[in-house]
């Protein structure tokens, strides 16, 4: 049996197997699929092989349970959005709490400052290294707050902080 | 294009139910996945459902659900099909260039090949192999969907050396 004609259209032999549930292969189904997922003539024409004495009538009606699950979806949907922002507010409060910004707000103002006079005395590297220090000070602050790492991790950034980028 | 309601959803559903199910079911040929399926249809109905056009109610639906059942029946083909792509070879063992030079008789025969294809591989095949358009174009010319345009060009492909080698074993290329 010819699925598609010379154009690329679904046959009349095509719709009525496929509307009278004859035998078709897996590959010759997920073709019509294919096809009727974006042909609207075939469309129509497979709506007329479909009258309502042909329908099936399943077993489950999902009546009830789709609307369950739009409701589900919308808690869902409405849970996780506010979980997000929760998440990033409390995020923020708690770093700027404990000023974990002030570190940089404050490197940023010393370096806006002093700017003038390094600019002549001090070299780029330099400046970098005095803002990877106010960056690592802020980074401390943050370990002891959560303790990450123990000691280890306070004598590796203690050494960063007084190494700084240069290490 | 008005907004529908709640209650009207429910009535679309009542009203369409056995129609979804029965193309899911035609489609995909289980009674289980048809039923899912169907519940899918009618999640997704409802998501874009200021896009049902007024009249047309039973053709939008029935789009749905072959779209649903479409997007299940790819999946299981795919899961035990191994379809041939371009990245085929690793670029390092790619034989030589003069290995893959395809003498006169050979293109003959492979474009006589994708002429013969049947449809709907033929017309998207002589596109874009032998008129090198490119998904894209090809998809434009036929007005169907890129993504449906790729995978018929990958089956059209491993339909093309299915004949290939059936010509080959039998010496006639």
């Amino acid at each position: 049996m010819e699925l598609f004609d010379h154009r690329g259209h679904l046959t009349d032999d095509a719709l009525k197997h496929f509307s009278g549930g004859g035998a078709l292969s897996e590959l010759q189904r997920l073709e019509i699929a294919e096809h009727l997922d974006f042909c609207d003539e075939c469309l129509m024409r497979s709506m007329a092989f479909l009258p309502e004495e042909a329908l099936l009538t399943p077993e489950h009606s999902c009546q009830d349970t789709v609307w369950k699950r739009i409701r589900l979806r919308a808690v869902r949907v409405l849970t996780s959005r506010y979980a997000t922002a929760a998440a990033a507010i409390l995020i923020v409060a708690t770093l700027w709490s404990f000023n974990i910004f002030s570190g940089l707000v404050t490197g940023s103002a010393a370096l806006s400052n002093t700017s003038q006079h390094s600019l002549r005395q001090s070299n780029f590297s330099e400046r970098i290294e005095q803002l990877d220090r106010y960056v690592n000070s802020g980074l401390n602050r943050f370990n002891h707050l959560f303790d990450f790492g123990g000691d280890s991790a306070t004598q590796t950034d203690s050494s960063q902080s007084q190494g700084g980028l240069s290490s | 294009m008005s907004i529908m309601t709640n209650q009207e959803f429910t009535a679309l559903v009542a009203n369409y139910e056995r129609l979804v199910y029965t193309v899911c079911y035609r489609l995909v040929q289980d009674e289980a996945t048809a039923e899912d399926l169907t519940q899918e249809a009618f999640l997704a109905a409802y998501t874009h459902r200021d896009s049902c056009p007024a009249g047309f109610e039973r053709q939008w639906l029935a789009r749905i659900a072959a779209n649903k059942a479409k997007d299940h029946l790819q999946s299981a083909y795919s899961r035990h099909t191994l379809l041939p792509g371009d990245d085929a070879i690793p670029p390092g063992l790619s034989p030589p260039a003069e290995d893959l030079a395809v003498s006169r008789s050979e293109t003959a025969a492979i474009t006589e090949i994708i002429q013969n294809l049947r449809e709907p591989y033929r017309q998207v095949c002589i596109l874009h192999f032998l008129k090198e358009c490119t998904p894209e174009e090809t998809a434009l010319r036929l007005e169907r969907p890129v993504k449906t345009v790729r995978t018929q060009i990958s089956r059209g492909k491993l339909q093309i050396q299915e004949q290939w080698n059936r010509r080959s074993s039998h010496g006639t290329v």
